[in-house]
This record gives C-alpha cells, sequence and structure tokens, in this order.
C-alpha cells in the first residue's frame, strides 16, 4: 500500500473519529439523565456497562497471552531439538 | 633446557542461535481464536442484557412465573462438562493416528451432547407448559434468548463433531494433518465453558 494511500486512510479515520466524538459524549449525557440519580435501574446499567467493558480487555489480553506461551513453546522445543542434534553428533564423534 | 608442554586447547564451538521456523501458531488455531472471540461477543452483549433486567428488579423471578428446574440442569451440566473428556481424548488420539480411537471418542462426545440438548428442551417444553414464554415479560425473554443462543451453539458443536467424526472414520484426518478436528474441539471447549458461566448466572443468581 502506498505512502499517500495511507495517509488518506488515517486522515479519514481521524475525522471520523472527531466527528462522532460529539455524539457519543451526547448519548453518555442522555443515558445518565434519563436514569436518575442512584436507582436500581441505574446500577444494573453501571454493572452491565463495567461488564461490557471488561471483556475485550480479557479477550485481547488472553489472546496475547496465548500468542506469547505459543512462541515460548515453540522456542523451547526448537532449542530442545537442536540441542538433541548436537549431543548425537557429539556422540558419534 | 626445558621444555615446556602446553596441553592442547580445544577450539570452542560458538553458541548455537536456533530460530524456530515457520509462524507461532497455525492458521486454523488463529481462525479458531477469531470465531471464538467473536461468539464470546455476541455471548457479553447477551449476558450484559441480562444484568440489565436482574440487577433492576428487586423479585427475580416474577412471583407469578415458574421456577426453574436447578437440579435437572446442574445433572445436565454435568453431562455436558464430562463430554469435554472424551473429546479431548479424541483430539490426542488423532494426533497420534490413532483414527479408529478418535472415532468412537467423538461419537461418543456427539452423544453427550445431544443428550444434553435433548434434555434441555424436554425442559422447555415443560416451562412452556407452565406459563413461560418468550412473550413474559423480561425474564422469559431473557431467558429463553441467552439460553437458546447457547443450545443453538451446542446444536451446531453437536453437528460440527458429527461432521468430523465422519471425516476421521474415512481417515481424512492424520498425526500431521488435523487442523479441522483441533477446531472443532476448540469449539466444544468454548460452547463447555460457556455454560460453566450461564448456568450460574441463570439458573443460580
Amino acid at each position: 500500500m502506498g505512502r499517500a494511500v495511507r495517509q488518506s486512510l488515517a486522515a479519514v479515520l481521524l475525522a471520523s473519529l472527531l466527528r462522532a466524538a460529539d455524539a457519543a459524549a451526547q448519548g453518555c449525557a442522555m443515558c445518565g439523565t434519563a436514569l436518575g440519580a442512584n436507582g436500581a435501574r441505574t446500577r444494573a446499567f453501571q454493572w452491565s456497562i463495567l461488564f461490557l467493558m471488561a471483556v475485550p480487555y480479557v479477550l485481547a489480553g488472553g489472546f496475547a497471552g496465548w500468542l506469547y506461551l505459543a512462541a515460548r513453546r515453540r522456542r523451547a522445543a526448537a532449542r530442545a531439538a537442536a540441542g538433541f542434534a548436537t549431543d548425537y553428533k557429539e556422540s558419534l564423534s | 633446557m626445558t621444555t615446556l608442554a602446553v596441553a592442547p586447547t580445544r577450539r570452542r564451538r560458538p553458541p548455537l542461535v536456533v530460530e524456530p521456523q515457520g509462524p507461532v501458531v497455525s492458521n486454523a488455531r488463529l481462525a479458531a481464536a477469531l470465531i471464538i472471540a467473536g461468539e464470546s461477543m455476541l455471548f457479553a452483549g447477551l449476558v450484559g442484557m441480562y444484568l440489565v433486567f436482574r440487577l433492576s428488579t428487586e423479585t427475580w423471578p416474577p412471583p407469578e412465573l415458574p421456577r426453574l428446574p436447578v437440579l435437572v440442569t446442574a445433572l445436565n451440566s454435568i453431562v455436558l462438562f464430562a463430554s469435554v473428556v472424551p473429546m479431548h481424548r479424541a483430539l490426542q488420539a488423532v494426533r497420534r493416528g490413532r483414527l479408529v480411537v478418535a472415532t468412537r471418542l467423538a461419537g461418543l462426545t456427539g452423544l453427550l451432547g445431544l443428550l444434553f440438548l435433548a434434555v434441555q428442551g424436554f425442559e422447555w417444553v415443560r416451562l412452556v407448559r407452565h406459563g413461560l414464554t418468550l412473550q413474559k415479560g423480561q425474564y422469559g425473554g431473557a431467558f429463553y434468548v441467552l439460553i437458546g443462543c447457547h443450545a443453538l451453539h451446542v446444536l451446531v458443536a453437536v453437528l460440527w463433531v458429527a461432521a468430523v467424526t465422519v471425516l476421521a472414520e474415512r481417515r481424512r484426518f492424520s498425526a500431521e494433518r488435523h487442523d479441522g478436528f483441533e477446531m472443532c474441539t476448540i469449539f466444544w471447549y468454548f460452547v463447555a465453558a460457556l455454560w460453566a458461566g450461564l448456568f450460574p448466572l441463570v439458573y443460580l443468581y
């Protein structure tokens, strides 16, 4: 992908994010106003929002941890195989 | 005149640098992880919906609606969790190239999954007869959508297990080539792990 195309895509993405900021803030304010101060429904929404916020982080963390462990296991297996090959050559000489 | 004997020095070998070849995870495993991540977000949305209904209501379930069958579903949960064992052993058998054993174990897994679905369906029919339907407010709607979505996933997993069982019987897998079987096993783990979260949330909380 060319540099100009990448820069154009980044500019479009940034512009769309800036454009969406107002609407998102308005949504949060409306939710807070409509639900009231400290009712059961407000607390229910708060717990639900916290849960939904946590899930992507848990998934991303789990995915990163899985990749890290897979890479470590693969490197250990490669080293063990190389060590075995070296020992085998030495035993022959 | 004295001569000094010099011991022959052994030439030291340079340290061995081992760089493993190929990708860290296979494409099949990566695809399975992406599918599970997407499905997890779907269920996260449904659980979020359930939490809003559950926490904003004082009496749950509503007094006029029937209670959920906790004991039968707990026993049924044991069936689903137990089905993970033959599926795991089937994957181990495929990795060793023992396809006959893998076929039997995968078939057993599929049967346990079918038993789970049959008991769930039977209990649903009883609940509907006692008046708990999808239209019975937030309780009925949340229960059937959340648990029904999981049952649909178990059904898909059972069909997938049936497909890989047939393929294993036809010797389409081997010790070196078994990505499809592995993906199916990962999906089976996922539906069982999902139930470990859903059962306490919906039936016990």
